[in-house]
């Protein structure tokens, strides 16, 4: 009888003394994930982080920077790409959403707006929201449109580009006299959505880069094809 | 009822709109990418009559209006206009009726001009006679929608009700680079309309507005960089 609760006793103090451990292991965290910084191959990966911001973040300074300059000096309407470099300040090189041909500095990445919007409290509808829950479904419903994505740097295919889906957090659109967008010099909030890559730095030299996107209607829309020269920045004019 | 009405309006437009792009959607589908040039060396603007060769377009039975015929009576007008008062040197892309052209092509064309702009005429038509407004189609966002507001407050001018300016996925708006609009100025199957223009007095006034879309936004952007 006796050794039978001194067995007891024993494993009660065995399971006591092996519960803090135990105890220990379920409380300690998950080491964090460090976020990818990097390019892997020719692209960010959708969770990057990328100087600083994710690629829904990139999203929203795109919409910022093609927004805050009005028309006949926005690179977005200028099919010459003599414009491409105008207001570009970031870390990222953006690209115009017509594609023109661009000049590009070396060592520099490369943010790709493939297919989507932004929606704001500024415009009228389709593109107005009030408050951000509006404003991600009014972006959402356009990025929602396409499918059957595929980019093309250099004959080599980005694999799986419908993964680079970014929606961005609200941001503040302001807009100058005679913006794109038609509507008053006001500052407003924002959300935008849609396919977008930041691109690894390409090595100087010429480049081509081909997109196909379809609408879940059942079209396509005509490919776009985006010539970039990428120069040292000593060779930049 | 206004809402029944604009709702109506909208799904004329679109059936007919459809229907316009479907000669086109085969080859789109099909990413054909075609090595257009550009007919007129360092041409300021593009100007695109609509449908021509095997697609006519839109008819109208009872004064034989044929919609390719007038968008090129009308895009010549346009050109005309524009070289002679503004000094403007003008690309058509097609000149003649038996030319057909996809959408992707038509937009090729313009990027092989290098121009500023590109502007595409087309007429209306719906199964109501009464219908009668005129409105503006853009494809994308950042390079269009300005260019198409500005064209659709000219088309003012016309005295017909403006509906508004609407995206639309036109493999020739899209393809351009530079800004582009899909004018459809009036419905030719509306009964004064189509006497107006079986008496060709409507083309001119349509043309005249384009041609003071045009100017709009040429002294809009023309004291900016460059």
């Amino acid at each position: 009888m006796t050794s039978l609760r001194v067995g007891a006793l024993v494993v009660i103090l065995l399971f006591a003394a092996g519960t803090p451990a135990i105890l220990a292991m379920q409380a300690t965290p998950e080491p964090a994930a460090t976020p990818v910084t990097q390019p892997v191959g020719l692209v960010y990966p959708p969770a990057a982080i990328i100087h600083g911001a994710t690629l829904g973040e990139w999203n929203a300074r795109y919409w910022q920077w093609v927004t805050s300059l009005p028309v006949g000096e926005n690179p977005g309407q200028d099919a010459t790409g003599e414009l491409c470099g105008y207001g570009q300040n970031d870390p990222v090189f953006f690209i115009p959403g017509n594609m023109p041909p661009c000049t590009v500095p070396a060592g520099i990445a490369i943010f790709l707006p493939v297919a989507g919007t932004e929606c704001s409290t500024l415009e009228p509808p389709p593109f107005h929201g009030e408050g951000e829950d509006e404003l991600a479904a009014c972006a959402a419903a356009d990025g929602d449109r396409y499918t059957n994505i595929s980019v093309v740097v250099n004959g080599e295919e980005i694999p799986e580009v419908e993964r680079f889906r970014a929606a961005s957090p609200a941001f503040t659109l302001q807009l100058p006299e005679e913006n794109i967008l038609a509507v008053s010099a006001e500052t407003g909030r924002a959300v935008a959505d849609g396919y977008a890559l930041v691109l690894a730095p390409l090595p100087p030299g010429e480049h081509e880069i081909v997109m196909h996107v379809e609408v879940v209607d059942g079209y396509a829309l005509p490919d776009k094809t985006l010539r970039l020269t990428v120069v040292k920045p000593d060779a930049e004019g | 009822m206004v809402e029944a009405m604009i709702g109506r309006v909208r799904w004329t437009t679109t059936a007919v709109l459809l229907l316009l792009a479907l000669p086109w959607l085969v080859p789109v589908a099909l990413g054909q990418q075609v090595d257009a040039g550009c007919p007129v060396d360092d041409a300021d603007i593009v100007i695109d009559p609509g449908h021509g060769g095997d697609d006519p377009g839109a008819q109208q039975e009872t004064y034989a209006l044929d919609e390719a015929a007038l968008n090129l009576e009308i895009a010549e007008r346009v050109a005309e206009l524009l070289r002679d008062e503004h000094l403007l040197a003008v690309a058509l892309t097609r000149t003649d009726n038996g030319t057909t052209l996809g959408n992707s092509e038509r937009g090729d064309i313009a990027n092989a001009c290098g121009a500023d702009l590109f502007v595409m005429i087309h007429l209306n038509a719906a199964f109501d006679p009464e219908q009668d407004y005129t409105v503006t189609l853009w494809g994308e966002k950042t390079k269009d929608l300005a260019f198409s507001q500005v064209m659709l407050r000219s088309l003012a001018s016309l005295g017909i009700p403006m509906a508004d300016s609407w995206q639309f996925d036109n493999g020739a708006l899209l393809r351009a680079r530079m800004p582009s609009v899909l004018v459809e100025g009036a419905f030719m199957t509306n009964e004064a309309e189509a006497m107006d223009l079986a008496n060709g007095v409507r083309q001119q006034w349509i043309a005249q507005a384009v041609v003071q879309g045009v100017v709009d936004w040429l002294e809009l952007t023309g004291e900016r960089a460059r």
